[in-house]
């Protein structure tokens, strides 16, 4: 023997070879089949040996035998190939074939040796591979967590061989975990589980504490393990449940549910670690960018709500238009209340629905404190620290309800998250906003908070400001009206009758004023003047102006040397003061007036006939400018029954038009009113002053 | 608050010579003088500092209290520094009516064109108290 091995030698290698190893011949009849081809199909070679291969060929692969035989009769080889053959008891088994031709002595082909291998495993691990890039593939395009949580688990479940798996996070309060997708559960659905705790005896709660998977081939050893599980409606025997982790923990889990008792092996394991740290990374990415966006959000907010804030000087109106932009962009209901002498008092509500707008101020009404149903509201106002309520649970609900209505209302309301907040500046609240947050389901957390609180920071200076310049406004108008004569002199010579408008909120209450002064002896005074600038300042120097014009008034100083004086005491006081007056003093004994007119309109006169004119003459520039010449003045006769009426520029001017053209109108508006004076001002100013753009003050005498 | 929106005022400034060739500056406006905008008004002479100057009103249309009062302040504290200002007020416009029935036409020198406030410009000293 040469150093070949003998035939017995050979046979008894393939004989024992782990792969199979099998002949036919040309028809394709099997005359060979060793150890490894029973291992791999089933068939003894007593069963196999002169059966036809086609017991190994599922139906859908027959044609493919006849390509293979065609190739080897042709003197080919076919290598390698990869395909799926049918077993003994008839499950498929996926092979590589390798098959060459058998020759006989004539170099005929004889027949064909196949050798096959069971590829299943690595079929599956090559197919998990590409799974698993599919998944990474898919995860990086999407931007949103609960996206990234649904293509997990619908990826999942097929790759892992599982029959359901869902995800759950840990949520912003630390203390649950919730359910952000599920797949295959088809009993349960997501609001049933939306959230339990991660201190609980269950696998997900286990696995976010520990940080290491849980693995279970069996519902009895689960329910052992896990007592809470028997609570749940999860119907599996056997589970896997893996960590989302990032660099510092676990943030939340997987789990694949199977419907059958299995092990895991080491590569499963692997697989769906592999799988669930590839989700991990883009919950973690997509969390960062919701931060980013929410950021981003957020700033546009603030910006609209201070450019909100400030556009007004009224606080309940300021407020209502705060409560409507932060709706539905932070909440689906906002409410602000403040505190005021008899209580609280809901100055602004918004909701997305406006009927549910009328239906929250019906609950206003009918349970005035309600707010306080969320506990939190009267605390909050008390003790200057916001409170937040990441979930209202129906018993707080129920707890804080005055009876079966109120809860049915409450009920319906539907609060599902709230954050109240104070609305304080310098250390004193003054009121609270509350966001409710119902439908959208949105759950308030600590930035939710702190959004919040910078929100009403922002709120709480708009209305301190505008409280502090509506108290000003107030106190110009008051010591205004304070420096005002009390009533007019009641004399027989002559009828009185004044008015004086402040100008509305928005703009600040001007210098005018007016005054009758009875000198005895049958000489009345009239006068009416405004001061220019505004505000307090305006309104002290109309005082002292008043108070000079009245003193040397009783001196019976004549009109033009009165107005020279207050010139100089005007020029005299500090800064650049100017004032315009008319003073007409009337002598009941002749029916003259005599008038002096420093920067004022002229007066009117409505004559005993009806018809209206101006008072010429007596004109010179206001007081305040130190005028070295004398001023003129003039005088009329005044027929008993004349009417005269004195009066401010806020009743003849207006954008767009000459002043003559105001002064026309008052003069028609003058003509066409009562004959009673005080109904007859009232129809005059009614007639004429536009709007509260400026104050306006008025009076009107009417000779006996 | 039901104040129609205001209208604003702005201003123009541009260099003139005297017809004895003093150098002067227009400063034109254009708009609303009135308490909203008196600021910007007393803004746009201040920018000019200290020389002569023509304040131009032909563009403005409405002028109120506080408009002619910041017009006495300006033309008070020009004078005062000796500093020639000159206004120009359109014959027959709002402004001119307006400080007309003020007493203050005259007050205040109003001219009623460019050219004839430049010459009044020379003819300030003995100080303008220019009369048309």
């Amino acid at each position: 023997m040469s150093q070949a091995i003998s035939v017995a030698h050979a046979r008894a290698i393939i004989e024992s070879s782990e792969d199979a190893i099998l002949s036919k011949d040309r028809e394709g009849v099997i005359t060979f089949w060793n150890q490894g081809a029973e291992r791999l199909y089933g068939y003894t070679p007593d069963e196999a040996i002169g059966e036809h291969i086609s017991i190994l060929i599922p139906p859908h692969r027959a044609n493919e035998e006849q390509d293979i035989l065609s190739t080897i009769l042709a003197g080919g080889r076919v290598e390698h190939y990869e395909t799926e053959r049918r077993r003994k008891d008839g499950s498929l088994v996926v092979v590589s074939l390798t098959v060459s031709p058998i020759r006989g002595e004539d170099d005929e082909v004889t027949g064909a040796s196949v050798i096959a291998r069971d590829i299943t495993e690595s079929r599956r691990i090559g197919d998990r591979a590409h799974r698993l890039q599919r998944l990474t593939q898919a995860l990086s395009r999407e931007i949103s967590t609960v996206r990234v949580a649904g293509l997990l688990v619908e990826e999942a479940v097929p790759a892992a061989g599982a029959d359901a798996a869902l995800v759950g996070l840990v949520d912003e309060g630390e203390e649950n975990l919730a359910l952000v997708a599920l797949h295959g559960y088809s009993e349960v659905r997501l609001e049933d589980w939306s959230a339990f705790p991660v201190a609980a005896d269950l696998p997900m709660s286990e696995v976010v504490r520990t940080g290491f998977p849980a693995w279970s081939s069996s519902s009895r050893d689960a329910k052992d393990r896990w007592p809470d599980l028997a609570e749940t409606r999860f119907r599996f025997e056997s589970l896997a449940c893996v960590p989302l982790k990032n660099d510092v923990r676990a943030f939340g889990a997987v789990v694949f549910s199977f419907r059958e008792q299995r092990e895991f092996s080491a590569e499963e394991r692997g697989f769906m670690l592999a799988m669930a740290q590839q989700a991990a990374n883009a919950l973690e990415r997509t969390k960062l960018h919701e931060l980013e966006r929410r950021a981003r959000d957020q700033l546009a907010f603030i910006a609209r709500a201070s450019e909100v804030l400030g556009s007004s000087l009224d606080p309940d109106e300021t407020l209502q238009a705060l409560a409507t932009v932060a709706v539905p962009q932070v909440a689906d209901w906002c409410v602000v209340h403040l505190v005021e002498e008899d209580g609280l008092r809901a100055v602004a509500l918004a909701h997305a629905d406006p009927e549910m707008v009328q239906r929250a101020g019906e609950l206003q009404e009918r349970f005035p404190t309600a707010p306080d149903a969320l506990r939190g509201l009267t605390a909050v106002i008390a003790s200057g620290e916001p409170e937040i309520y990441p979930e209202i649970t129906d018993e707080m609900i129920a707890e804080a309800a005055r009876d079966e209505e109120h809860l049915a209302i409450l009920r319906e309301l539907g609060f599902h998250s709230v954050m109240i907040v104070p609305l304080a500046t310098g250390g004193t609240t003054f009121g609270a906003i509350t966001f409710v947050s119902a439908e959208s389901e949105r759950r308030y957390g600590e930035e939710d908070l702190t959004f919040a609180l910078e929100l009403a920071r922002h709120a709480a200076l708009a209305i301190d400001n505008s409280r502090s310049y509506l108290r000003e406004h107030q106190a110009a108008v008051t010591l205004q009206r304070a420096l005002l004569p009390e009533r007019l002199p009641e004399t027989p010579g002559i009828e009185l009758a004044a008015r004086y408008l402040p100008a509305g909120p928005g703009v600040e209450a001007g210098g005018d004023w007016y005054d009758a002064i009875d000198l005895g002896d049958g000489l009345f005074d009239v006068i009416i003047g405004d001061v220019s600038g505004r505000g307090i300042p305006a309104a002290s120097i109309m005082g002292r102006l008043r108070t000079a014009v009245h003193a040397y008034a009783l001196d019976r100083l004549p009109p033009a040397k009165t107005a020279a004086r207050v010139d100089r005491l005007l020029s005299g006081l500090e800064g650049d003061e100017m004032a315009t007056m008319l003073l007409l003093r009337f002598d009941a004994s002749n029916h003259r007036a005599e008038f002096v007119r420093a920067g004022h309109p002229p007066a009117l006169v409505r004559e005993p006939g009806g018809e209206v004119v101006e008072l010429d003459g007596g004109g010179s520039p206001p007081l305040g400018l130190m005028l070295e010449e004398p001023r003129p003045s003039a005088s009329r006769e005044l027929a008993p029954g004349s009417t005269v009426l004195l009066y401010t520029d806020g009743l003849i001017e207006r954008r767009g038009e000459v002043i003559d053209a105001g002064i026309e109108r008052l003069k028609r508006a003058f003509a066409r009113a009562s004959h009673d004076l005080q109904p007859c001002l009232d129809e005059i100013i009614e007639a004429t002053a536009p709007q509260a753009a400026d104050d306006v003050a008025a009076l009107l005498m009417r000779v006996a | 608050m039901s104040e129609p929106a205001a209208t604003g005022l702005s201003a123009s400034a541009e260099r003139a010579t005297t017809p004895a060739g003093a150098a002067a500056a227009i400063v034109a406006f254009e708009g609303d003088l009135d308490l909203a905008t008196v600021e910007r008004f007393e803004e746009a002479l201040d920018e000019r500092g200290a020389t002569n100057l023509i304040v131009d009103l032909g563009g403005v249309r409405f002028i109120d209290s506080s408009g002619i009062h910041a017009l006495v302040r300006a033309r008070a504290a020009r004078t005062a520094s000796d500093l020639g200002t000159e206004l120009v007020v359109a014959p027959g416009s709002a402004v001119e009516r307006v400080l007309e029935m003020s007493g203050l036409l005259e007050e205040l020198g109003a001219r009623a064109d460019r050219d004839s406030a430049l010459a009044a410009l020379d003819d300030r000293d003995p100080p303008a108290n220019g009369r048309r």
